[in-house]
């Protein structure tokens, strides 16, 4: 509640009991009754008419309303108080005492659920209490509440809202002393008549509220574990028969309770005994009877709406059917629409069940059951089988798809993802746009299968040097599902195709893994070449290999292969051979400065290099030929030409590398013949090969010297 | 004792004035201008740089001082004034913070008096100073260059002012030099200081006297093997029969040997390991030797070293000098 709700409140209680007070001078006491519960009706109706969207509002306000009208009404009526003080400060108290009843509207206003009709029967008890002259009316009210409240929160809130209203009427008893001359008869009238027991009437009213809530509290608390929901009628009728035995039991507690409390007429208790359980029951049974009703409504409007989600499936298969009901799309519909006719006529029979006003929750709820499991299923078996049937087509046409991209190697991207899109239709909603595109599909590979065999007549050609096939008048595809026999059949002629070439593919990819094979063990006896450029030539080579797997080849996929790994191999080789040249220019130019600056001679390099020369020719002439005329050249002659190219590379490298300290050795073997005169060349720790490269040039580059049983002397005649 | 305050009197001094001079960790002492450039090129200007020589770069942690040519023992030249100018002109730059010392000498009676009286004044000032001192023999040793080495070995490592010595020849640099694209002096010293912890520890154990010889920029495709490779390292200084067993053996960064009877038979197989890495590094190799040639040939000198030290009345300790060049 804000602020200003509750400012409101407390305007309203002053100016209402102000009101009463000026009224209360001008006339008669049962006038100012009527006039005081005839104002406050008033207001009660006018706060519903306000407060019409939030009906807590309207009640809250109507229990102080009333509350402080009948307050008003007893204490101005003449009734002696038995303060000394002015009536004036007792209305004051009165209005303080009045208060009280704000406890329960607002617990009314901070209850945002619940049933408002126990708030109107307490609305109702109070004037009924104050009115009516057997007594019996406000107990069944209350007994009343308690059979209708739903959980233990609603039992206290009832229980503590009862006994704030009445409390202000069990307090008046000790301000006034003569409490006879209030004119009605009624329940509290007769607690009243009971001089020198003022506190006894309030202990009763708080033991009966007691007791009801108690009472109250074991129905509930029977409600939920052991009756049945309001399904049906007998269960109406055993929680009414329930509440009634329970209200029996107390009013009897009631009873003997208050025995020694007050004195009620014999036959008055009787009348108790029957009065209120009956009323109880009564709420008892309008209440499992709304409960009922509600449930068979919500039950109602669930199975209406699952028929009519069924009715919509059923509609939308039996559409889908019709679009996909053309015979080349392969799928047998015939079963699914007798299906569908018998599940149609299922839910016309439950509808027309439905329909039927007296029809139990129970029922409903079997149908209900019905409707979930076995016709939904049957739906959906129906659903299932569509799309089985057509990820069926779908897998064949990935099939042949497979097939044709394993036969020629080549992959179409969009008929992949086409393929995989369609592998994931799973709502039959998509179906006939699934099967558009499954055509389209087909379409695309028939287009292929035409690629397919122009390409690798190509390949042949590249290859082998041979003429595979020639197509003059490829096959006319179209978006049809009969496409599906024509590819099967483009895909038989290309096989015979393939097993033409077979034996000649399968061994010049043979000769080509052979190659790869010499060529890895080449590079292995060079592989500590100093020229990065060469190494990365050589290396390329060896990647170029290395896409051939070495076993479960089919012919189809060994042409591929050989094309493929030719290619690279012609740029590799060509690649090569620059990286050679270059290195050998390079080289031989420092090679040329090295020999220029030690004027020493190495002619066999060049006499090499003419060698070389022959073989590189004899490759490049071989480089741009057919795949397998290239591939038989390199394994017969084992690749000369490019072991005596890196042959003479190396050869070049180590020579340079010699010279790097060919003037070191010199300078050694100089100072060394002359300190020692000779030197043993065995003494000497270099390699044999190294040595005899250095003594052929020390001994050319240095007259005098000789070298006779392998000792380096000076020359006897010319040291003579 | 007048000697003695005066000494401390300089150095109060010297520790008063070093608030105006640059205080260096490392100091370097060498005689030659390309040693200089090499170690400038390493150590950078966080070096006190003293050059023996008359050349001056102009910079400011570089002290020259004239080089004198003077024959004879080093240990007579005590009453030149001109070699005590010298050092005095240095010794306000020796102040406690030096850390590490590096010390190239020749045989040069000048330098090794200079460089002796320095290092005892670093060692005097920090205990804790770690020096390495490289020693060049001239190509043909005469009986005066071998006995101011002799006389300076045992009076440098008995006195505890140089942590280990090593010699090498000059020999070697002259034929090192003949190999194409290589700088031997900068190779070599780059590789003795990249080590030189290993080298430090190996001397420890070994007297603290080594030869050292180095071989950069080897191709194992022409020497053959590694064997050979150190064979003739050691025909570059005149050593035919060499014998290598308990040396050091650094062979880039990564291999390092050292070599018993045992190892020293597996050398051949390292061959593979350096081929494969010979790529990444510069091909290197250096022997540290503790009874290497170059000390056998001062040992013949031994005998002399008795008498001068009785003349001079020398502290030296003749019988642990015998035994680190190898006669015992």
């Amino acid at each position: 509640m804000r602020f200003i709700e509750l400012l409101q409140l407390i305007v309203f209680v002053l100016v209402f009991e102000l009101l009463l007070y000026v009224l209360s001078g001008g006339i008669s006491t049962a006038q100012l009754m009527l006039f005081s519960t005839a104002y406050a009706v008033i207001l009660i109706i006018t706060y519903f008419y306000i407060f019409s969207q939030d009906i807590r509002k309207s009640v809250a306000l109507s229990y102080i309303s009333l509350s402080v009208a009948l307050i008003f009404g007893y204490s101005v009526s003449g009734v002696a108080f038995r303060s000394p003080l002015d009536p004036y400060y007792i209305s004051l108290i009165l209005a303080a005492i009045s208060a009280t009843n704000f406890i329960p509207a607002f617990l009314v206003m901070r209850q945002r659920h619940g049933f408002i009709v126990p708030h109107i029967l307490i609305i109702a008890s109070l004037p009924v209490a104050m009115l009516d002259p057997t007594g019996y009316a406000s107990p069944a009210l209350i007994a009343a509440y308690m059979v209708l409240s739903n959980s233990l929160e609603d039992l206290i809130i009832y229980a503590v809202s009862l006994m704030s209203i009445y409390a202000p009427y069990l307090i008046l008893p000790l301000l006034i002393t003569n409490i006879k001359f209030v004119p009605n008869i009624s329940m509290l009238n007769m607690t009243y008549m009971l001089p020198g027991f003022e506190l006894k009437p309030a202990m009763f009213f708080m033991s009966i509220i007691l007791i009801y809530t108690l009472v109250g509290c074991m129905y509930l608390l029977i409600k939920k574990r052991f009756l049945p929901e309001a399904y049906g009628l007998r269960d109406i009728l055993i929680r009414t028969a329930t509440s009634y035995v329970l209200c029996v039991a107390a009013v009897l507690t009631v009873v003997i309770v208050s025995q020694n409390v007050i004195s009620v007429p014999q036959a008055t208790r009787y009348g108790y005994l029957v009065v209120v359980p009956l009323t109880a029951s009564i709420f008892a049974l309008l209440n499992a009877f709304n409960e009922m009703l509600t449930r068979s409504n919500v039950l109602r409007s669930k199975a209406m709406s699952m028929i009519n989600s069924l009715r919509s499936d059923l509609n939308l298969y039996a559409s889908v059917i019709e679009e996909v009901s053309d015979a080349s799309t392969r799928l047998s519909i015939n079963e699914v629409k007798d299906s569908l006719t018998k599940i149609s006529k299922e839910l016309d029979n439950i509808s027309w069940e439905l329909s039927k006003s007296l029809t139990t929750a129970r029922r409903i709820n079997e149908v209900l059951n019905r409707l979930d499991t076995e016709l939904s299923k049957s739906l959906n078996s129906i659903k299932n089988s569509l799309l089985n049937k057509f990820a069926s087509l779908v897998n064949d046409v990935k099939n042949l798809y497979n097939s044709i991209a394993l036969t020629s190697g080549l992959m179409d991207s969009h008929v992949s993802d086409m393929l995989k899109h369609l592998e994931g239709v799973n709502d039959l909603e998509a179906l006939p746009d699934a099967l558009l595109k499954l055509k389209k599909v087909l379409k695309r590979l028939c287009d292929l299968c035409g690629n397919v065999l122009s390409v690798i007549s190509t390949y042949y050609r590249e290859v082998l040097g041979k003429e595979a096939y020639s197509v003059n008048a490829p096959i006319k595809c179209s978006e049809d599902l009969v496409m599906l026999d024509v590819i099967k059949i483009y895909m038989e002629f290309i096989d015979k195709v393939h097993s033409e070439f077979k034996d000649e593919v399968m061994t010049t990819y043979s000769n080509l893994t052979k190659l790869g094979r010499d060529l890895e063990a080449l590079i292995n006896s060079f592989k500590d070449m100093s020229s990065s450029e060469v190494l990365t030539a050589l290396n390329n080579l060896r990647e170029t290999f290395k896409v051939l797997p070495e076993f479960g080849v089919t012919p189809i996929r060994a042409l591929f292969n050989i094309r493929e790994v030719c290619m690279a191999l012609r740029d590799n080789l060509t690649r090569f051979l620059d990286a050679v040249n270059n290195e050998v220019h390079v080289r031989e130019l420092e090679m040329s400065n090295l020999i220029d600056l030690k004027d020493i001679k190495l002619d066999y390099l060049t006499t090499r290099k003419s060698d070389v020369s022959a073989a590189v020719n004899e490759l490049l002439t071989y480089i741009d030929r057919p795949c397998r005329e290239l591939v038989e050249y390199l394994v017969n002659s084992k690749l000369k030409p490019l072991s005596e190219l890196l042959g003479y590379v190396k050869l070049i490298d180590i020579t340079i590398k010699r010279a790097k300290y060919l003037s070191l050795f010199i300078k050694y073997l100089d100072d060394r013949l002359s300190i020692d005169g000779s030197i043993n060349v065995d003494e000497i720790p270099l390699p044999s090969n190294v040595l005899s490269w250095l003594l052929s040039i020390y001994l050319s580059s240095r007259g005098g010297v000789v070298y006779d049983g392998r000792v380096i002397k000076r020359e006897l005649s010319g040291t003579s | 004792m007048v000697m003695l305050m005066s000494q401390y009197l300089d150095r109060l001094f010297r520790l008063i004035d070093s608030t105006d001079v640059k205080s260096y960790v490392n100091v370097v002492i060498t005689s030659s201008l390309d040693e200089y450039r090499v170690l400038r090129d390493r150590l950078g200007s966080s070096t006190l740089y003293i050059l023996l020589d008359n050349v001056t770069p102009n910079e400011g942690n570089v002290i020259t001082l004239p080089k004198l040519n003077l024959d004879g023992l080093w240990i007579n030249l005590s009453k030149n004034h001109l070699i005590i100018d010298s050092i005095n002109k240095v010794k306000p730059h020796i102040i406690s913070d030096i850390m590490n010392a590096l010390v190239i000498i020749s045989t040069e009676p000048y330098s090794l008096y200079v460089t002796y009286e320095l290092l005892k004044e670093v060692k005097d000032l920090n205990s804790r100073c770690n020096v390495l001192t490289l020693m060049r023999l001239p190509s043909m040793l005469s009986d005066n260059d071998a006995l101011n080495a002799l006389i300076y070995i045992a009076m440098v490592l008995e006195g505890g002012l140089s942590n280990s010595i090593l010699v090498t020849s000059d020999k070697l640099f002259t034929y090192l030099r003949l190999i194409k694209g290589i700088d031997p002096l900068r190779s070599c010293i780059n590789a003795l200081l990249d080590n030189y912890s290993e080298i430090s520890t190996y001397l420890d154990a070994y007297g603290k006297l080594g030869m050292i010889l180095c071989f950069p920029g080897i191709e194992l495709e022409v020497f053959g093997n590694l064997v050979n490779t150190i064979k003739f390292l050691h025909h570059l200084i005149g050593d035919y029969e060499p014998y290598i067993n308990e040396s050091l053996l650094l062979i880039t960064k990564d291999l390092i040997l050292h070599v018993d009877s045992e190892a020293f038979r597996r050398i051949s197989r390292d061959l593979i390991r350096i081929s494969e890495i010979k790529g990444q590094y510069e091909s290197m190799v250096i022997t540290i030797e503790p009874r290497g040639h170059l000390i056998k040939s001062l040992r013949r000198y031994i005998h002399k070293i008795y008498d001068v030290s009785g003349e001079l009345r020398l502290h030296i300790n003749v019988d642990k000098l015998t035994y680190m060049v190898g006669l015992k």
